[in-house]
């Protein structure tokens, strides 16, 4: 996922951003897709699960509770898609503050980029939560960053707790 | 954590995709799941923003009650699918305990790998549990008494409950069976594990039994039970028995059923909490 931030920012701004939780997980994510159709899929089961919007980078925290303004929304051009050709489409959002200190941009599904209405000049509030950032279009929630409470509750492994590999109690 | 799990690579596309793994609803495709098609038994799509808000909301609520009351090993549900035909509620459930080496909660459960019938056991983390394409964001815990829980706690991370878990998975699999199993057949059998320390199938399934565990009958017409046979790599009913089977009578373990027979049967001291997005309520 590329870093989009106004270059003069970069300076400025570098101890507060950081890249969002969701990256992360998005980039952990992927490759799970493409094990989704092998039999072996330790990690495939949810680890591709943020999905609708993904956020390139914003310092959340130093944003929550304030509006931002979208500055831009065009539509991504997605690359392979390993698994489904249902995925959708979707649409990378740049934000920014009012007094242009802060840029972000967010990758939305067109489907709900649409009902929220995005436009240019449009407000986007973003809100934190218990677990993340929720950024809202209106009524409209159009993306969920997890914080670090919320990155901490997703994970998934094979249990470590012992394998019935050994044990093969009937066939088909 | 996932992200470590795998090598990181360049995203593929914007819209990363989940998959609707029918963990263990127990009628799953067969008769819950409008989303089923022949031959496949997932599903995916992209995981939209309020779903990926909710199951960390109410993973955090769980957790949060978990930690009030002091919990190192507890059961666990999910409602994954819609079961209000057969008077069910949830459709998955685990154990989750204190993990301390990863921090915070941890559930186990057994999981269907998507479009096969060949299951493993997993650890997720309270979020992950929750994201799977929810019918409702709500958990219902058994909290059990402290002796129990440091039974459970030790059966589950000694390996012991590992020990009853078989790979051949069938949704509707009869659960005084061994030839497959499904996700609450595991938890039923486990926990039989802890409780009298057995350490197989067999000797799990008669304990049961003596214990007066009685499964969830699923009433299937002919239909239903072709149907779901033959459209579906994880559906089958040769381990029932023939007379039932005929008749239409599928045996199964539900969650509901291992949970009542939980409450009533090993441990009376436990309580069950049904814990919600916001709130966790006895």
């Amino acid at each position: 996922m590329q870093t989009m931030l106004h270059p003069r920012l970069t300076r400025t701004l570098q101890p507060l951003i950081a890249v969002a939780t969701a990256v992360a997980i998005l980039t952990g994510a992927t490759p799970a897709r493409a094990d989704l159709s092998q039999a072996s899929a330790a990690s495939a089961l949810s680890t591709a699960v943020f999905s609708a919007a993904t956020i390139s980078v914003v310092h959340t925290a130093a944003v929550a509770g304030t509006d931002l303004i979208v500055a831009s929304v065009r539509p991504v051009v997605a690359v392979a898609q390993p698994i489904s050709t249902a995925a959708g489409e979707s649409v990378r959002v740049t934000l920014k503050g009012l007094d242009e200190s802060i840029v972000a941009s967010v990758d939305v599904s067109a489907t709900v980029a649409r009902s929220a209405g995005l436009a240019l000049g449009q407000s986007v509030r973003v809100v934190s939560e218990a677990t993340g950032y929720a950024l809202l279009a209106g009524a409209t929630l159009i993306a969920f960053i997890p914080n670090a409470i919320g990155k901490t509750l997703i994970r998934q492994e094979r249990s470590r707790y012992g394998s019935a590999a050994a044990h093969t109690w009937g066939t088909r | 954590m996932i992200a470590q799990s795998v090598a990181p690579k360049q995203p593929t596309g914007v819209m990363t995709q989940f998959a609707l793994w029918l963990a263990c609803g127990i009628v799953g495709m067969l008769l819950a799941s409008p989303r089923a098609t022949a031959g496949q038994n997932c599903e995916t799509r992209p995981l939209q923003p309020n779903e990926i808000r909710s199951a960390l909301q109410l993973a955090h609520q769980v957790a949060v009650t978990l930690d009030e009351a002091r919990v190192d090993a507890a059961l666990i549900a999910r409602a994954g699918q819609d079961l209000s035909r057969h008077g069910l509620n949830y459709s998955h459930a685990g154990v989750v305990i204190r993990d301390a080496q990863r921090g915070g909660y941890t559930v186990v459960s057994l999981l269907n790998q998507c479009g096969t019938a060949e299951s493993s056991l997993y650890d997720d983390g309270l979020g992950t549990f929750f994201l799977d394409n929810m019918h409702r964001y709500d958990a219902m815990l058994i909290i059990p008494s402290p002796p129990a829980q440091a039974k459970l706690l030790q059966a589950v991370t000694r390996g012991d409950c590992a020990l009853v878990h078989t790979p051949a998975y069938n949704v509707v699999a009869y659960p005084f069976s061994v030839q497959y199993q499904n996700c609450n057949g595991w938890l039923v059998e486990c926990l039989s594990v802890a409780e009298a320390g057995l350490r197989s199938r067999d000797s799990a399934q008669r304990w049961l039994r003596q214990k007066g565990y009685r499964p969830t009958t699923l009433h299937l017409t002919t239909l239903e039970r072709l149907g779901g046979r033959m459209t579906a790599a994880n559906i089958t009913f040769d381990d029932h028995p023939s007379v039932r089977r005929f008749a239409g009578r599928i045996d199964v373990a539900s969650t509901e059923s291992v949970f009542d027979f939980y409450l009533l049967r090993i441990d009376p001291g436990a309580r069950r909490v049904i814990v919600s997005e916001r709130e966790a309520r006895s």
